[in-house]
């Protein structure tokens, strides 16, 4: 199949405006890596707080930061960010799968449910298992929880015709006050210390950021990345409808099996490591179709990399504009994703909701 | 050309809750024949196509150029075997040009040559002038013509004659429209040795491009041959509860049914 998306030029859109948007994204993401190592309740001086950076990894000496500046820079500012991106960038694309898998625009793992979902399986491994446990179980049961949600909202929302759009969004509406109360028996029946470790949790902020979930965001992104960018060619011959990617020789079933448990893996990681943070998947994947247009070879890799800026802007945002206290990251992403949603949805009206 | 066997169907079944909907048995389509399937609302056309096409599992054999269709890989097969669907709606904003792009999946051709041949393609569908166009702005006709360049891009490398399967090619097309999609499909037949099966349902149009049909009706064969020998007033009448009148057109020189 990569061999195969790889001769598909037809299908790429212009070179120059491809590699023009990515090196703006990079370039983007650079600066609001340097801003929010160095921005939050303490300022620091910008550039001694990157050469901190540099210093830590190159063994050098050259930043001037106290050691108490540079563990702000190291310990908190350093992971928290790159948590950011990567919740962010493994979120778009789980998004932009999502809605070819759908061949619905206007799926997203937070609208239709998933990640609801996966929290229930997040809940449930924090109230009923062991402590001890929580670093896999966690994870594994917030994945379990998407994988099942997903099954479910694929079953229930799928037609000829793609999905239903209105069967998607009930399906998601559902799903999320079943989950809500679910995660509410939980908590009602769970003991103070399990309760305090629930809504900690549940407040969904990138500040628990911590190597173990760090290493298992990472692994989760790079297994994506590649196994996405692998069958996009097959995605985009999928947003043909099924019989005819069928006919182009595409194995549907498999490719559909395939896709829906690695989504499911990658909402599973990121519910696990920051709880719930919407419309990421949505809005990201929609701003990169409308300047690159829909091709699954330039999409996923883009949608990443904004999907990466996308949250960091916003967790700067989200811990900097109230300081020294801190909003939670899902307040932002929403305060921007849901009017883009209300767009997108109005724009659908007329296509026979 | 001598004419070579694509595809025979010795007997196929296909059922539906355990009823059967569909059994028929000796279909042939050769290389060069335009072959109609017609028949009445529910008589079992799309289900035959469908069983083709291996959208569904019926029971019994489909053998295509001598190999059972079930042993064909999935990109060998596509390379050899295309289908018009009959509407295909996407809500992405592909342009016409990466639709028919899309036809190269199976294909492994070089940048160049695929550009040239997705050039060629459109350009022979009459469509090259949109492939700038959004593909969910476009009228059903141009939906259609992007369509069959995409099909007909995904059969250019061949090593057999190829099928191909169209469901109700002129539905949303004009008059005009109509013929010069049978036109560019009979030209295929003729001069690139193409194996068509087409499910119609203007019987003028059978008479007048095809060269073999097969009249379904209740999930069998009720009638196959020269569309002009089985479109008889009398077994039009039969099939379809109406009895049309019988013309003869001379320049080119077709019965006609009104």
């Amino acid at each position: 199949m990569s061999t195969l998306s790889s001769t598909n030029p037809g299908a790429v859109a212009p070179l120059s405006r491809h590699h023009l948007i990515s090196a703006l994204l990079v370039a983007l993401l650079v600066l609001s890596v340097g801003f929010s190592l160095v921005l939050g309740p303490m300022n620091l001086p910008s550039v001694d707080g990157m050469l901190a950076v540099a210093d830590n990894l190159l063994g050098t000496q050259f930043s001037e930061l106290r050691d108490y500046e540079k563990a702000i820079v190291l310990e908190l500012r350093l992971p928290r960010l790159l948590l950011a991106m990567m919740v962010g960038a493994i979120l778009a694309q789980c998004g932009a799968v999502m809605q070819g898998l759908f061949r619905n625009p206007l799926a997203d793992p937070g609208i239709v449910g998933v990640s609801s979902g996966a929290a229930v399986g997040a809940v449930i491994a924090i109230g009923l298992l062991p402590a001890a446990l929580s670093g896999w179980s966690i994870p594994a049961f917030a994945f379990a929880g998407g994988l099942l949600t997903t099954l479910l909202v694929y079953g229930l929302a799928r037609s000829p015709q793609g999905t239903s759009v209105l069967m998607l969004l009930l399906a998601g509406v559902a799903i999320s006050a079943f989950a809500g109360a679910l995660i509410g028996f939980i908590s009602y029946f769970a003991d103070d210390q399990k309760l305090r470790a629930l809504s900690l949790w549940q407040m969904g902020s990138l500040a628990g950021a911590s190597s173990a979930n760090l290493g298992l965001c990472f692994i989760t992104l790079l297994i994506l990345v590649w196994a996405f960018q692998r069958q996009a060619g097959a995605l985009n011959a999928l947003l043909l409808g099924e019989s005819e990617a069928r006919h182009l020789g595409i194995n549907v079933e498999s490719l559909k099996l395939k896709l829906i448990v690695l989504t499911a893996v990658g909402v599973g990681v990121c519910v696990a490591s920051s709880g719930i943070i919407g419309f990421v998947g949505l809005v990201v994947p929609h701003l990169i179709r409308m300047s690159l247009g829909p091709n699954h070879t330039t999409l996923l890799p883009l949608s990443a990399l904004c999907g990466a800026l996308l949250l960091l802007v916003s967790d700067l945002i989200a811990r900097t504009i109230v300081q020294p206290a801190e909003l939670p990251v899902g307040l932002i992403t929403a305060l921007l994703g849901a009017p883009f949603f209300l767009a997108l949805l109005l724009q659908q009206r007329g296509k026979g909701l | 050309m001598m004419k070579q066997t694509i595809l025979t169907i010795p007997s196929l079944k296909c059922l539906a809750k355990n009823k059967t909907i569909l059994s028929v048995s000796d279909i042939t389509i050769k290389t060069g024949e335009l072959s109609a399937i017609i028949g009445p609302n529910g008589a079992g056309k799309s289900t035959l196509l469908k069983a083709v096409s291996g959208d569904t599992r019926p029971e019994g054999q489909i053998f295509f150029h001598g190999r059972d269709l079930k042993t064909w890989p999935a990109y060998e097969r596509a390379r050899h075997l295309g289908v018009l669907p009959q509407s295909s709606a996407i809500s992405f904003p592909f342009s016409a040009h990466e639709v028919v792009a899309l036809g190269l999946t199976p294909l492994s051709l070089s940048a160049r040559e695929a550009a040239r041949s997705i050039k060629a393609h459109m350009e022979d569908t009459g469509c090259w002038q949109l492939s700038e166009k959004p593909y969910p702005m476009l009228s059903g006709g141009e939906k259609q013509r992007v369509q069959l360049a995409r099909v007909l891009l995904q059969l250019s490398q061949a090593q057999e004659p190829p099928l191909l399967l169209l469901d109700e090619p002129t539905s949303a097309q004009d008059l005009g429209q109509q013929h010069s999609i049978l036109k560019l499909v009979k030209a295929l037949c003729d001069d690139r040795g193409y194996g068509v099966m087409a499910i119609l349902h203007d019987l003028n149009q059978v008479l007048r491009y095809c060269d073999y049909c097969y009249v379904l009706g209740d999930g069998t064969i009720q009638l196959k041959g020269n569309p002009s020998e089985c479109l008889s007033p009398s077994n039009v009448e039969a099939i379809w509860g109406y009895r049309p009148d019988l013309f003869f057109t001379t320049a080119p020189s077709t019965a006609a049914l009104i």
